[in-house]
């Protein structure tokens, strides 16, 4: 009996490794994020965010969405932010970030690759963005 | 029983890749949240699989009670057979697993000829049964229509002949009962043979 293979989505860190070969911390002034998909199912993914500080950092994400290209059209799969706790000094906090779309709707189109956005403000000044590109893995659908 | 083992095999059986993904909760955060593996992901649970059924058959057999004579009311029944079914189930069936819903409701249609001893052949009726089987038993009831009408002595009448049928079967005999309008009821054992193949796809 050969069980089922199922879809997911990972961030293609490809072209943004450390040295280690582990996938780059992305720096906005005073704080660093980095993001693994950890679940993805019919209902969406979900992602835990790494936010690290070198000194005190007050930072708080001001959006965060997945940007889908689904033929002519583009969804944004706006994420539920995730509040990040005080950063003082040299900090690391896991943060959880779900993101809600029709998973099953838009693998039965074809999309199979995205776009990870999210927005930083730190002390209340906006950030450039960070992004991030997601690809889907599936092998088929038996193991 | 042959047959209904060909219904696992891969050319039989086409697996859709349409609803791919498994079912999980992406809003509580998973037991490793704080592990910093990149490759780590929390498999989904099974969604489980619709499986649409499709078999076409043939059947053949001895019955009685269309042709009242008083030589002989004997005939044997031959024809062809499409039947389609729908079920789900709650797990994946796998490669190697058949895929062919083992119980589901469905509908048969059906169509052949008569032979019927110093009466030639005559067409045997047009049928469409709603049918429910569980593995290898089934029950069918639907109508029949006879293309011509009337009793068979001395000539057919023009017209059609209608009525209802309802199908017993432990694959592969099957015993077909009808009631027609024109000539009252009728009593056929077949023999049923199909070859099954299925289309599942994820829930």
């Amino acid at each position: 009996m050969h069980p089922r293979a199922y879809p997911r989505w990972v961030i293609d860190s490809t072209n943004a490794t450390d040295p280690a070969g582990e996938p780059a911390v992305q720096w906005r002034a005073c704080a660093g994020v980095r993001a693994f998909v950890r679940k993805t199912g019919k209902a969406g993914m979900g992602i835990t965010l790494e936010v690290r500080s070198r000194t005190d950092c007050p930072a708080t994400i001001t959006r965060a969405a997945v940007v889908i290209p689904d033929h002519a059209r583009r969804l944004h799969a706006e994420a539920t932010v995730p509040v990040i706790p005080e950063l003082r000094g040299r900090s690391l906090r896991y943060l959880w970030m779900p993101v809600h779309f029709d998973a099953d709707e838009l693998w039965n189109r074809g999309a199979r690759v995205a776009t990870l956005e999210l927005e930083l403000a730190i002390d209340g000044v906006a950030q450039p963005a960070i992004t991030w590109p997601l690809v889907t893995l599936w092998s088929g659908p038996f193991l | 029983m042959i047959l209904v083992v060909l219904a696992g095999c891969p050319g039989l059986k086409r697996h859709d890749i349409r609803n791919a993904h498994g079912v999980i909760d992406i809003d509580a955060p998973p037991s490793q949240l704080q592990r910093g593996d990149p490759a780590y992901h929390e498999p989904p649970a099974d969604p489980g699989e619709h499986h649409l059924g499709i078999a076409p058959g043939f059947f053949v057999g001895p019955g009685t009670g269309r042709i009242d004579t008083a030589e002989s009311d004997a005939s044997v029944e031959a024809g062809v057979q499409l039947h389609l079914s729908y079920g789900e189930s709650d797990t994946s069936v796998g490669r190697d697993g058949f895929g062919y819903p083992w119980t589901a409701w469905g509908v048969s249609i059906g169509w052949g000829f008569q032979a019927h001893a110093g009466h030639g052949t005559i067409a045997a009726p047009v049928y469409l049964e709603a049918t429910r089987h569980f593995y290898i038993a089934s029950a069918s009831a639907g109508i029949a229509v006879y293309p011509t009408a009337g009793k068979v002595a001395g000539g057919l009448a023009e017209g059609v002949d209608l009525g209802g049928q309802v199908t017993l079967g432990f694959w592969p005999y099957m015993l077909r009962m009808r009631y027609m309008q024109d000539t009252g009821f009728e009593l056929f054992g077949v023999v049923q043979l199909e070859l099954p193949t299925s289309i599942t796809w994820s829930r």
